[in-house]
């Protein structure tokens, strides 16, 4: 037997089998295909809304372009600049204030939209650097706080070589182009030196928003 | 028009059945013949031969589904066709399907065919171990002769998953063949 007879046979299958093949199939429900779509379309509609629409009083909070996006915050966007650029930088002097490359590219870039930037303050004191100086720093966050600054900290305590106690505060700020470009007229303390730098960690959620006692 | 009322009319030897079959069969009839011929005045002659065959045949003979029972005499009639046209006179996309089917048959074509009866038995135990899905494309392929394209559209899937699914039915053909020691 030849596969022509085998085809000229399958002529005598069970008729069910036939009516079956011969009914037109309604397309299927697929339900992996429609719960990715959705999820998709969400997607799409919260970036557009994120964008386009945030909410007043809230900007964009622009990060280092390090990372694409913080996904504990409402941030909307980010500094979309040259990857890993470091550089080395003498400490400000008293008074002064320095913005970083990326920060100062970044308000160059955003100069026409209204976005916040979320940025890393270290402080230069004429010895060295105040973060490592828990009541100093809180005292200097005190008055950035009253100065009507969004001020953030996050502390880190660790125990040093020689058995000593550690400490750090990494003070955050959300802060406009105008903050930050009027903050060495407005705000800058002359005992201290300011650096400010585009960051993405800590987030603003690993920070606690400073309240002033 | 039911297939019950249909069928009575056949019981009552009422000429308005050959009517009402063709009305109700014909066009799916003719394509069918076409699919396996590709000859529309063959295809024609095919399909008056089932209307003659089927009001031979009913009664005594009562299908419960109408329309398969009448594809099985027009597809039976084309294969009778194609048989004494001859291998040369067959066209090139039934060719390709007969290829298809050569692929999967073991080697055993000395050894005498099986009996109707017994052949009927093992395809339809064939047909019973593939998935839902898997058989509709066979029959769609190697009963109705539809093009792997056509398939895709009618399934609402691509054309390489067509024929990665009849490939693996081949498989499972010729697996099953030389499992039940099948000779053809």
């Amino acid at each position: 037997m030849n596969a022509f007879t085998v085809l000229q046979s399958l002529s005598d299958i069970d008729p069910a089998y036939i009516a079956d093949a011969e009914q037109i199939p309604a397309r299927r429900f697929r339900p992996r295909a429609l719960i990715a779509a959705c999820l998709a379309l969400l997607c799409l509609v919260a970036a557009v809304v994120s964008v386009f629409t945030h909410p007043a009083g809230e900007p964009p909070l622009i990060t280092s372009s390090a990372l694409q996006k913080d996904a504990d915050t409402d941030l909307i966007t980010v500094y979309d600049g040259p990857q890993y650029l470091e550089a080395c930088y003498a400490a400000p002097r008293d008074g002064d204030v320095l913005l970083e490359i990326e920060l100062t590219l970044a308000l160059q870039q955003y100069e026409q939209e209204d976005v916040r930037y979320w940025v890393r303050l270290a402080i230069f004191p004429k010895d060295g650097c105040l973060n490592f100086d828990e009541a100093a720093t809180d005292a200097e966050c005190a008055r950035l706080a009253s100065l009507g600054y969004a001020v953030y900290t996050h502390k880190k305590n660790w125990i040093g070589y020689w058995g000593e106690d550690k400490h750090y505060t990494t003070v955050c700020l959300k802060m406009s182009a105008d903050e930050l470009r009027a903050f060495e007229a407005v705000a800058a303390d002359r005992r201290f030196g300011y650096a400010f730098e585009l960051v993405h960690t800590p987030t603003v959620s690993d920070c606690t928003r400073y309240e002033i006692p | 028009m039911t297939t019950d009322e249909l069928l009575a009319l056949y019981r009552l030897r009422d000429e308005d059945a050959l009517t009402h079959t063709a009305a109700l069969y014909g066009d799916r009839l003719h394509r069918l013949a076409v699919q396996i011929l590709h000859n529309e005045q063959a295809a024609e002659e095919c399909v008056n031969d089932t209307y003659l065959k089927a009001w031979n045949a009913i009664p005594p003979a009562h299908p419960s589904h109408m329309a398969a029972y009448l594809s099985q005499i027009t597809r039976r009639c084309a294969f009778s066709m194609l048989e004494k046209a001859g291998a040369q006179k067959r066209n090139a996309a039934f060719v390709a399907i007969t290829e298809e089917m050569q692929e999967c048959l073991p080697d055993h074509r000395l050894e005498p065919p099986p009996a109707e009866v017994e052949f009927k038995e093992w395809v339809n135990a064939f047909l019973a171990t593939l998935s839902v899905d898997a058989r509709r494309i066979f029959l769609r392929r190697y009963w109705f002769a539809d093009s792997v394209h056509d398939i895709a559209v009618r399934y609402h899937m691509t054309d390489s998953k067509v024929k990665t699914s009849l490939h693996r039915s081949r498989q499972a053909l010729l697996t099953f063949l030389e499992k039940e020691q099948i000779a053809l």
